[in-house]
């Protein structure tokens, strides 16, 4: 299974890499997130809904679990499992995962039983103030390649 | 007898209004995801046609599940409303179980219904449409193991599955209905049947 790691400096690097990934994006797409608090996880989830063409305001999700923007290109689902204490079969999270958009989780390291085999994991590691190392773990061939193509 | 047959439980609504055998009116909706802005419209415009009101249905078919977890709970929500509110009896139909009245003269009926990961629901009846495998969700391991020694069976499926042949689920409603109609319940204990957790047993 292949890794690519990429190191971003400021902000707009890490909304640049979401930009590309979204440029690839497919139905059904779903993305993890996973790292500390202010690693750049929602910042990510920003520029790849921005390149959607959504124009609300992306918040993060920790209060709400889950928020839907639906006037993108296609559906975007932000989760942030941080505070769920729920078993997630008992929610209905799970449904997310057929529907027809992107889904993005935060924290997604916590509910790892129930995510989808085929998905792209995320990690963002804090080196210096601005400076970050995301690692992309592409599970499954449609995310290989998204993986290829976009990084 | 007028019978209503509700089936949110997948991504495909359906609503159907039988009287006395016949289907005198019938909408389905394919991939959406907003079950609960429609039933209930289509629910009142099947009814309008025909000019009949909510309490001259005499049986309520809901699909509970298995399947969506959002979805057979709008299906069960408003039957058990409409059920209660006019005192109608509910019943509870399978999703996997309501395709199998169309076939007939097989010893096994297998329908399934795939999902992520290599899992899939499935539930196995015999020669009389009763149940031997009630409603499980399982790996496609145990489901093999499950169905190892079943001779002249058919396999029902939306999804192809490999290594199994299968045919496309249809829903004869008739059949259905008459399979269905005495197992009637009390409006509050119709429940959604959401499968989702593997027994801890199969996993061993």
């Amino acid at each position: 299974m292949n890794e690519y790691k990429l190191t971003t400096r400021c902000e707009e690097d890490t909304i640049s890499i979401a930009e590309n990934l979204e440029a690839e994006k497919f139905p059904g797409m779903v993305i993890c997130l996973n790292g500390e608090l202010g690693s750049g996880k929602t910042v990510f989830t920003k520029g790849f809904a921005a390149a959607l063409g959504i124009s609300e305001t992306i918040t993060s999700p920790t209060f709400n679990i889950i928020k839907e923007y639906l006037n993108g290109e296609m559906p975007l689902y932000h989760m942030d499992i941080y505070r769920l204490e729920d078993n997630p079969e008992s929610t209905g999270l799970l449904d997310y995962f057929d529907k027809d958009g992107v889904v993005i989780i935060e924290w997604a390291n916590m509910i790892e039983d129930y995510l989808p085999e085929e998905r792209l994991d995320v990690y963002f590691k804090v080196i210096e103030e601005d400076k970050r190392i995301i690692k992309f773990i592409p599970h499954g061939q449609k995310y290989e390649e998204l993986c290829e193509d976009a990084l | 007898m007028i019978s209503l047959f509700l089936d949110t439980s997948s991504k495909k609504l359906v609503v159907i209004l039988v009287k006395d055998k016949e289907i005198i009116g019938k909408k389905e909706l394919e991939s959406i995801n907003d079950h609960s802005s429609y039933l209930v419209p289509f629910i009142k415009e099947l009814l309008d046609l025909n000019n009949i009101k909510t309490n001259d249905i005499n049986k309520i078919f809901v699909v509970n599940g298995p399947g969506s977890f959002t979805g057979t709970r709008i299906g069960v929500t408003v039957g058990k409303v409409l059920a209660f509110s006019n005192n109608i009896p509910v019943i509870p139909v399978s999703s996997l179980k309501q395709y199998i009245f169309s076939l007939e003269n097989y010893d096994y009926y297998v329908s399934i219904i795939k999902d992520k990961n290599n899992r899939m629901y499935y539930g196995i009846y015999d020669k009389d449409y009763n149940d031997i495998v009630v409603d499980k969700y399982q790996t496609k391991d145990v489901f093999l193991k499950d169905i190892n020694d079943l001779k002249n069976v058919v396999f029902i499926s939306e999804e192809e599955i490999d290594g199994i042949d299968t045919i496309k689920p249809i829903l004869n409603i008739n059949k259905l209905i008459d399979y269905y109609k005495d197992k009637e319940i009390n409006a509050h204990y119709l429940k959604p049947n959401y499968l989702k957790k593997i027994d801890a047993e199969d996993k061993l």
